[in-house]
């Protein structure tokens, strides 16, 4: 079922990848703190 | 059957209203508005030289080793008792039973070291015993009856195992097993409320005078997060002290059968050690951002100041364990002829065990003389300093419990063989959730060392967060993939006997990391008796160096390891037969 | 046999534990009493030294106004600048708002410490409060309780450092007593006597019968001097220079090495000792020294040179220098001190007349004593 298992790791890590970067967003966000800016130091 | 009945509609009513009574009996607001007392340094007892400090210290220590054992173990005799009525098991039965019976002996014993603690406290600090009593007036009282409620069903609920066996009786029975957690728990949330109350007074105003009812008192802001450590740390830590227990009858015993019972019981303790143990650190993190909030001078007292050293300590211990409760259940793999085609993945865990290990060790600051100074470039050494800081702390410690439920759930996976069509997809599916969440922790350390403080902290959320979604994730697609699988022989017994000494490095460890924290959080109140209130004038006021505390803490374990032998003695002396006598009967 | 095999194994690991313990860096605890001492009679320079020692100490200010991000970083940043925009800020509407000067500046501060909510600088509020509550703890409560005369410290001390003029008061005799609460890891020395011996006083002062006379006589300097002028001498020794004496002789960093309640107490010991008994015509050098190790002594040379552990680091350290010197060298540089300066260390430093103190016997003694001074 589903397939070669090795196309459900690569669709299983885009999933995940996802889900987590959903997660963290959110967190970053409730904390008030930016997403995606540039924070190298100078 | 009548008297059953009794007993049943009894227990309920007694679980339902045992923390009504504290809280009502909480509810007068007497209000006395006159201040703490100020007692000052020829106020308080100096008596035949003995160090007051560390006679109450000890008895404390010792009474919440042993209270902490004697809650914890009925809270998982009752699970384990239900475990036997779900599956028809009477293995899991005779286990409950035996868990109990090691309780038995040490309860009396925590009763006595309380009322020593209780008489030193009296007799070396009354003023702030006097005070303390004023705050909280009628609950003392009711935590005495409350103990006196917790003996009887104690009692009841040890001796009637075997009258209230079978059938509906069971049911009745853990009714009283039901009573007894709650009147247990009870006991520990007000003794919590007092010694959080010292720490962060509550129902009073600046000066002491009281203007609060008892149960703002109670209700300060550190109780509930001191509530959940405990509570946790309990189960973690009677879980070991059974483990070891076990782990000690497995090297004893000859008898094969008995040997698999041994080990089959220092499994599950063990198991239920390290599931006390996997939410710690984040309940520390909640009580940690508690302290915080309350006071940020007493948070970094506690994280940056004089205590900071400690955490090494902390990190050693901790790690100890962590690398105990692997070696054990990597183990355990040689219990089936499935775990050796896991064994081949230990070698990785443990690496990544080790090196989180000595990550979470590195100090952030060395303490060198000026010339190692120089040759370092400063105080940071160039490639380790960095592994010093929070971030990299907090990665390494995230990892290892990834890594650890990693060693679980290898195990656990050993005896059972997976029927589902879905199998393999499956695996991939868990191998990405494993992959993905390792990176976002490493991702989210790696951003938090090149980012200012305020993201180093914020950073750190989403690492416990990937952490916690790896392991409900895998636990829940194990559910799944697990259903009807094939279980797989067991070979109880089939164990070394080096394994059974990591079951004794976590009750060793658990207690002094116990002693260890108990030190931290008293110290956090610096030199008050009630912080910010009343001021500890004593001439023992002062937080003691590391040495003197690693001492103490040292001979309090050993105490306490001997209170231990002794009891385990006094369970096992219970069914040894007299020589060339016969036995009455068999004794589980 | 087992069980012996399982305790042995608990109690070395106990062991380790404590081994670890006791590896660590410690922090020993300070066991002195807390000792009060009057603050009357303390001058501005006192008052800010006072400040500093509080900032970093009882005030436990530098747990959050670091380098960290907790809250402005007051040691580091650029005080004279910021106060006035501070004052300026359009969300500020406390006592000075609006206002200018140094005591509009002292108004600010002092209300800062004890209502911190009055006003927070941008970024610093608690979280979710949009700067509106201040997470830091009002100093005069529990548990910093500041007094009255210790907040004014502290404004004095940022006051001196935003290179303005400290406008607070000066504490008087009514004022409470400040008592150093031991927060940092070296206790205070709470014996005059062991003060002296640790900032080797009476290498230079002739103080309890030392004999030296680099620096002024100490002895009834409280029948000269005020008890202000006292501490500030110990503080900024070039301040005043005593006449026949030289400036730049006394380290400078004395106000930065004590600690204030030691500061205090010396100077009360100082203020109380008796005029020293007079002094004979032949007392001039004294007895003459018959050991090398008495001419080291009566004419202070560790007090400023590193000489048998005396740590001091005005001039070069003697132990072990006949590695480097001939005997005759080490005597011409004592005979005229100016003429090979050593690296690292500045001329104008030492007397260069101890060839006309000294007698001949007591020149060869020293230069023998010297020579013969091993690492």
């Amino acid at each position: 079922m589903l397939g070669n298992k090795w196309v459900v790791f690569a669709v299983a890590i885009i999933v995940w990848l996802g889900v987590f970067y959903f997660i963290d967003k959110s967190i970053m966000e409730t904390q008030g703190l930016p997403v995606r800016t540039n924070l190298m130091p100078k | 059957m009548k008297i059953s009945h009794l007993i049943a509609l009894l227990t309920v009513a007694i679980a339902l209203f045992a923390p009504d009574l504290v809280l009502a009996a909480t509810d007068e607001a007497a209000r006395v508005l006159e201040g703490a007392p100020k007692p000052s340094r020829l106020d308080y007892p100096v008596i035949a030289g003995i160090s007051a400090r560390k006679l109450a210290w000890s008895m404390a220590q010792m009474h919440l080793f042993l209270a902490a054992f004697v809650l914890a173990v009925p809270l998982f005799a009752i699970a384990t008792e239900f475990m036997s009525v779900v599956t028809g098991d009477d293995r899991f039965d005779d286990m409950a039973r035996e868990f109990m019976k090691i309780t038995m002996a040490a309860y009396s014993l925590t009763a006595l070291v309380g009322g020593g603690l209780l008489l030193s406290l009296l007799v070396f600090y009354p003023h702030l015993m006097g005070y303390m009593i004023k705050v909280f007036r009628g609950q003392m009282l009711i935590y005495a009856l409350l103990f006196g409620l917790e003996s009887i069903t104690l009692y009841i609920y040890f001796y009637s195992w075997d009258a209230l066996r079978r059938g509906n009786r069971k049911w009745y029975h853990m009714s009283i097993g039901l009573v007894l957690n709650t009147v247990g728990l009870t006991l520990m949330f007000i003794a919590n409320a007092w010694t959080s109350f010292m720490m962060s007074p509550a129902g009073i105003d600046p000066s002491g005078a009281i203007t609060g009812t008892v149960w703002e008192a109670t209700r300060n802001p550190l109780w509930n997060p001191l509530n959940l450590h405990r509570f946790l740390a309990n189960i973690a830590y009677g879980g070991a002290i059974v483990g070891g227990y076990a782990a000690y009858m497995f090297l004893a015993e000859k008898d094969p059968v008995k040997k698999a019972h041994y080990d089959w019981m220092g499994y599950t303790s063990n198991f239920i050690a390290i599931l006390g143990f996997l939410p710690l650190p984040f309940a520390g993190y909640w009580l940690m951002a508690e302290i915080y909030a309350y006071s940020q001078q007493m948070g970094i007292t506690a994280m940056g100041g004089i205590l900071a050293w400690l955490f090494i300590i902390q990190a050693v211990l901790i790690g100890t364990i962590m690398l105990a409760a692997n070696y054990y259940l990597w183990s355990g793999l040689m219990r089936t002829d499935r775990g050796a085609e896991y064994a081949k993945y230990v070698k990785y865990i443990a690496v990544v065990i080790v090196g989180g290990f000595l990550v979470w060790v590195t100090p952030h600051t060395l303490i060198l003389t000026a010339n190692e100074i120089q040759n370092l470039g400063g105080t940071h050494h160039k490639i380790l300093g960095p592994l010093g800081i929070m971030p990299a702390k907090n990665t390494a410690v995230n990892l290892m419990l990834v890594f650890t439920f990693m060693s679980f759930q290898l195990f656990y996976r050993s005896s059972r063989i997976p029927v589902v069509s879905w199998a393999k997809s499956g695996n991939m599916i868990v191998v990405a959730l494993y992959v993905v969440g390792i990176t976002n922790i490493v991702g989210a350390g790696l951003y938090g060392y090149i980012t200012p403080t305020v993201y180093k902290v914020g950073a750190s959320v989403p690492q416990v967060v990937s952490t916690l979604t790896i392991i409900i994730g895998s636990v829940i697609l194990d559910v799944f993939m697990l259903r009807g699988a094939k279980s797989e022989k067991v070979h109880w017994g089939r164990m070394t006997e080096r394994s059974q000494y990591a079951l004794f490095v976590l009750p060793v460890a658990f207690t002094w990391l116990m002693g260890l924290m108990g030190y931290i959080r008293s110290s956090l109140r610096t030199n008050w008796h009630i912080y910010t209130v009343m001021k500890d004038n004593s001439p023992e006021n002062y937080i003691p160096s590391l040495r003197d505390a690693g001492n103490t803490i040292t001979a309090i374990t050993l105490g306490f390891m001997a209170i231990m032998v002794f009891v385990f003695w006094l369970s096992r002396l219970g069914k040894t037969i007299q020589k060339g006598t016969t036995a009455q009967e068999d004794a589980t | 046999m087992t069980f012996l095999r399982v305790i042995g194994f608990s109690l070395v690991m106990l062991l380790g534990f404590m081994g670890v313990s006791h590896l660590l860096p410690q922090v020993e605890p300070d066991l002195s009493e807390p000792i009060e001492v009057s603050t009357d009679g303390l001058d501005m320079p006192g008052m800010i030294a006072l400040g500093e020692s509080l900032f970093t100490g009882k005030g436990t200010c530098t747990l959050c106004h670091n380098g960290m991000g907790r809250a402005p970083d007051l040691l580091e940043m650029d005080l004279a600048a910021t106060f006035p925009s501070r004052l300026n800020d359009g969300r500020y509407t406390g006592v000075s708002a609006g206002k200018e000067g140094a005591k509009a500046i002292e108004g600010y501060i002092l209300e800062s410490m004890k209502d911190p909510s009055a006003f927070v600088v941008s970024g610093f509020g608690k979280k979710g409060t949009n700067d509106t509550e201040s997470p830091m703890p009002t100093a005069d409560k529990a548990p910093i309780e500041l007094t009255v005369v210790e907040m004014n410290a502290v404004v004095a001390f940022l006051q001196d450092r935003a290179e303005l003029e400290p406008t607070v008061p000066l504490p008087s005799a009514e004022d409470a007593p400040v008592a150093e609460e031991p927060v940092e890891t070296i206790a205070a020395l709470t014996d005059p006597v062991d003060i002296i011996d640790e900032y080797g006083c009476a290498a230079c002062h002739n103080l309890n019968d030392s004999g030296a006379d680099i620096g002024p006589e100490l002895g009834g300097i409280g029948s000269r001097l005020s008890r202000a002028l006292v501490m500030e001498s110990i503080i900024d020794p070039n301040a005043v220079i005593a006449d026949g004496y030289d400036a730049d002789f006394m380290p400078a960093d004395f106000g930065e090495q004590m600690q204030l309640t030691e500061l205090l107490l010396l100077t009360d010991y100082l203020m109380a000792l008796p005029e020293p008994a007079a002094v004979s015509e032949d007392d001039e050098g004294g007895p003459e020294a018959t050991t090398g190790l008495e001419v080291v002594e009566n004419y202070g040379c560790s007090g400023c040179h590193d000489l048998n552990d005396s740590k001091a680091d005005i001039g070069p350290k003697l132990n072990g220098i006949a590695n480097r010197m001939s005997a005759d060298e080490i005597k011409a540089a004592i005979l005229d001190p100016e003429a090979v300066i050593a690296d690292g260390f500045e001329g104008g430093m030492m007397p260069d007349d101890f060839g006309d103190e000294m007698t001949d016997g007591e020149m060869a003694l020293l230069v023998e004593y010297l020579t013969n001074l091993t690492e």
